[in-house]
């Protein structure tokens, strides 16, 4: 899928929600990323031992924050890992996380293609 | 400052909201999940609470739940729950836990600022309800005039008193004071001059008495000192001490110097748990009767 078609951040609807705050975004997106690997780890460990209820609450975490910066399909992907863990089901959650993985590295690829057009 | 509090573990969300919030001017303190969030609401004093409804260790129902049980807490927090759940059941489930509002994530922030004005406006009806409590009570415990306790106040004051000397099994002793001649002064002088002294009268008794001895206004010109683990050697030396500090300084008025005593008379009893309230004090003004009759200006102790 492209970025042009399909951009992975809505990012006019995610500085709206800002306040129109270009710096104060970037802040954002710089704070989701440290955040999203340390999370990913956990979720892989929880479907690992599968910890349902934890499962859950990492997808829960994961669809706010990504709904927060108006990243669509991370906070879709979030969203089934966190109906697998409410529906004890393993399969789901597997495949989500390995989507919801692709997708971020389609976020970073997005970033970094935009930070070269800047430069 | 209002003082307000964002619990959630997004940091996104969080980083959001305390962005928002400090730049309205309120004081916010951030936690990232459930247990950090009631440990803030253990040591400070917030007055509006943004609580994330799903949170590790404790969730925001949960945590509102607890806010409201705590029957110690006379100072409201107005508690927001932060949910991405927008079906009627979780927000009945959420209001009915305790909390005043809810916003749905990830929220409008024009919406999100009217809502916690909304917020501002109970804490601050609640903080004039709870000042103008604090003044009607200080009012209803005071004599207007002398400022020292009124006679209902006193009277709960020994009451309290003397039950926990009978608890501990420690003496308690009682003062009844009596401005001499206090119709001549207001015959001679006026009322406001009679007013005058009695306030005088007042502060120096208060100022000549241990931290934990009590004094309140039980009648006109009477006053009474509740005297908790006193002896009576020591009841008798307080008395004189506040007899002294009375007659050895002449008030000054508009009208010239005026002399004033005051005739003093106590009980105390090393047994409390063999004497009823009533028999003390009864003991008490019997003393002071005896003070008057033998000249005024002196101090008259019962035996017991």
């Amino acid at each position: 899928m492209t970025h042009e078609k399909n951009p992975p951040i809505d990012y006019s609807m995610a500085l709206m929600r800002t306040g129109d705050d270009k710096e104060f975004l970037n802040e954002l997106i710089d704070l989701y990323i440290s955040d999203f690997n340390s999370r990913v780890s956990q979720l892989e460990n929880a479907i690992m031992e599968k910890d349902y209820a934890l499962i859950l609450m990492l997808g829960h975490t994961l669809k706010g924050s990504s709904s927060n910066l108006c990243l669509t399909g991370l906070e879709e992907f979030s969203f089934q890992i966190e109906r697998a863990g409410r529906n004890n089901n393993l399969k789901p959650a597997q495949l989500a996380l390995k989507l919801l993985k692709g997708e971020f590295e389609r976020f970073l690829n997005f970033l970094s293609l935009q930070k070269r057009r800047i430069a | 400052m209002i003082k307000l509090l964002v619990a959630d573990d997004d940091p996104v969300s969080r980083k959001i909201l305390e962005k928002h919030t400090s730049s309205w001017g309120f004081k916010v303190y951030a936690a990232k999940n459930g247990k950090e969030a009631r440990d803030i609401l253990s040591k400070k004093d917030i007055h509006i609470a943004l609580l994330d409804w799903m949170m590790p260790e404790i969730s925001g129902i949960e945590l509102c739940s607890q806010i409201r049980k705590k029957k110690s807490e006379n100072k409201y927090k107005y508690i927001i729950l932060l949910t991405s759940k927008d079906n009627q059941e979780d927000i009945i489930t959420g209001l009915e836990a305790g909390a005043d509002d809810y916003i749905t994530k990830p929220f409008n922030i024009k919406e999100f600022e009217a809502r916690l004005k909304t917020g501002m406006r109970i804490i601050t009806l609640q903080h004039q309800l709870l000042k103008s409590q604090k003044e009607l009570h200080r009012i209803a415990i005071h004599d207007s005039l002398t400022g020292l306790f009124n006679r209902r106040e006193i009277t709960r004051i020994f009451k309290e008193r003397f039950i926990q000397a009978r608890r501990e099994k420690r003496p308690i002793g009682t003062i009844i004071l009596d401005i001499d001649h206090f119709k001549k002064i207001n015959d001679n002088h006026g009322h406001q001059i009679g007013d005058a002294v009695l306030v005088e009268v007042a502060q120096r008794l208060q100022g000549n008495l241990r931290p934990y001895d009590k004094i309140g206004r039980y009648g006109g010109e009477e006053f009474l000192v509740i005297l908790p683990n006193c002896g009576k050697a020591s009841a008798r030396k307080v008395a004189e001490r506040l007899r002294r500090t009375i007659c050895q300084t002449k008030f000054k008025s508009n009208n010239g110097a005026i002399n004033i005593s005051i005739s003093l008379g106590g009980a105390v009893t090393e047994r409390p748990n063999h004497i009823s309230m009533n028999e003390l004090l009864r003991l008490s003004d019997m003393a002071l009767y005896g003070a008057k009759n033998n000249g005024r200006n002196r101090t008259g102790i019962a035996d017991i």
